[in-house]
């Protein structure tokens, strides 16, 4: 499935969910903050886009309830479809954000690493607003990985990092460093 | 090394592209030891994934890139993971 240039990380690859359940353990609680900071409780209606293994759109979807829903999209939703079962308030929708826009009408709009890879990063998000009700909220949460190239104690993990990125900004059109770019405020490091 | 980063918008970032009022952003960046999930399971398995075309590319040999993935898994090494930047906004009314 890759849809995405360059994406790298499918589900068959039988490390996958271990692998993002290693980012959700670290960026969940955050998450959570941020979410209910901007208001979602019971009721809500939620919009997860990108949703990978999940974490998110499950925790969604049992604090809108009652009454609010929480539709979660992906390239594959594997991940998504065997713990749906579970979620009354949960809908899974297999959609490309690259090719189509989204349903509309939602209360909180939320991607994670997610912008990073899509070679339209404007066009994505324009398509996340228009998915928002006037007054609904826009939350992106995007990774920069310039705090990873100067500081730690492995010189090895660094110089490794910077190679990967190196060679996935060759290759696709992901921008590593997007999590400051989304807000105007770059300057490259390496 | 800070373990909090905040940032603040600019007038030519994407999220000023886009019709969204009241833009606000917090970076995350957590530092973390060795053998954490963070380190050894996303990170340690992002590398891995990449090892092929990585070396190929030739900018690390194969020892430095063994070596990164053993020093994610060592709970004496303190890894300092990238930043997630959060940005939110309003879609006018």
């Amino acid at each position: 499935l890759a849809v995405v240039k360059g994406y790298e990380y499918e589900h068959a690859w039988e490390m996958e969910r271990v692998r993002l359940a290693g980012l959700e353990s670290a960026l969940d609680p955050g998450t959570r903050e941020h979410l209910a900071r901007l208001g979602v409780g019971p009721g809500t209606r939620c919009l997860e886009v990108g949703a990978g293994g999940g974490s998110v759109a499950f925790w969604l979807a049992g604090r809108v309830a009652p009454g609010g829903v929480v539709v979660a999209t992906d390239l594959e939703t594997d991940f998504l479809e065997s713990a749906a079962p579970g979620y009354p308030t949960l809908e899974v929708l297999t959609h490309d954000i690259t090719a189509a826009d989204l349903p509309s009408g939602f209360d909180v709009v939320h991607a994670r690493w997610l912008v990073e890879w899509l070679p339209d990063k404007r066009l994505a998000l324009g398509r996340m607003v228009s998915a928002l009700r006037p007054g609904g909220m826009l939350l992106i949460e995007e990774p920069d990985f310039v705090t990873i190239y100067g500081s730690g104690d492995s010189v090895a993990v660094r110089r490794v990092f910077i190679a990967a990125m190196r060679h996935l900004e060759s290759t696709c059109p992901i921008d590593c460093e997007y999590g400051r770019r989304a807000m105007g405020i770059w300057q490259r490091w390496t | 090394v800070p373990d909090r980063l905040r940032v603040w918008p600019a007038r030519d970032g994407d999220l000023a592209a886009v019709d969204l009022a009241d833009v606000q952003a917090e970076g995350r960046c957590p530092v973390v030891r060795g053998g954490t999930p963070l380190a050894a399971d996303f990170l340690r398995l992002t590398a891995q994934k990449l090892r092929e075309p990585v070396l190929a590319a030739g900018d690390v040999t194969a020892a430095e890139f063994d070596q990164a993935l053993a020093d994610l898994q060592d709970p004496n090494i303190t890894v300092v993971a990238p930043m997630t930047v959060a940005a939110w906004g309003m879609r006018p009314c």
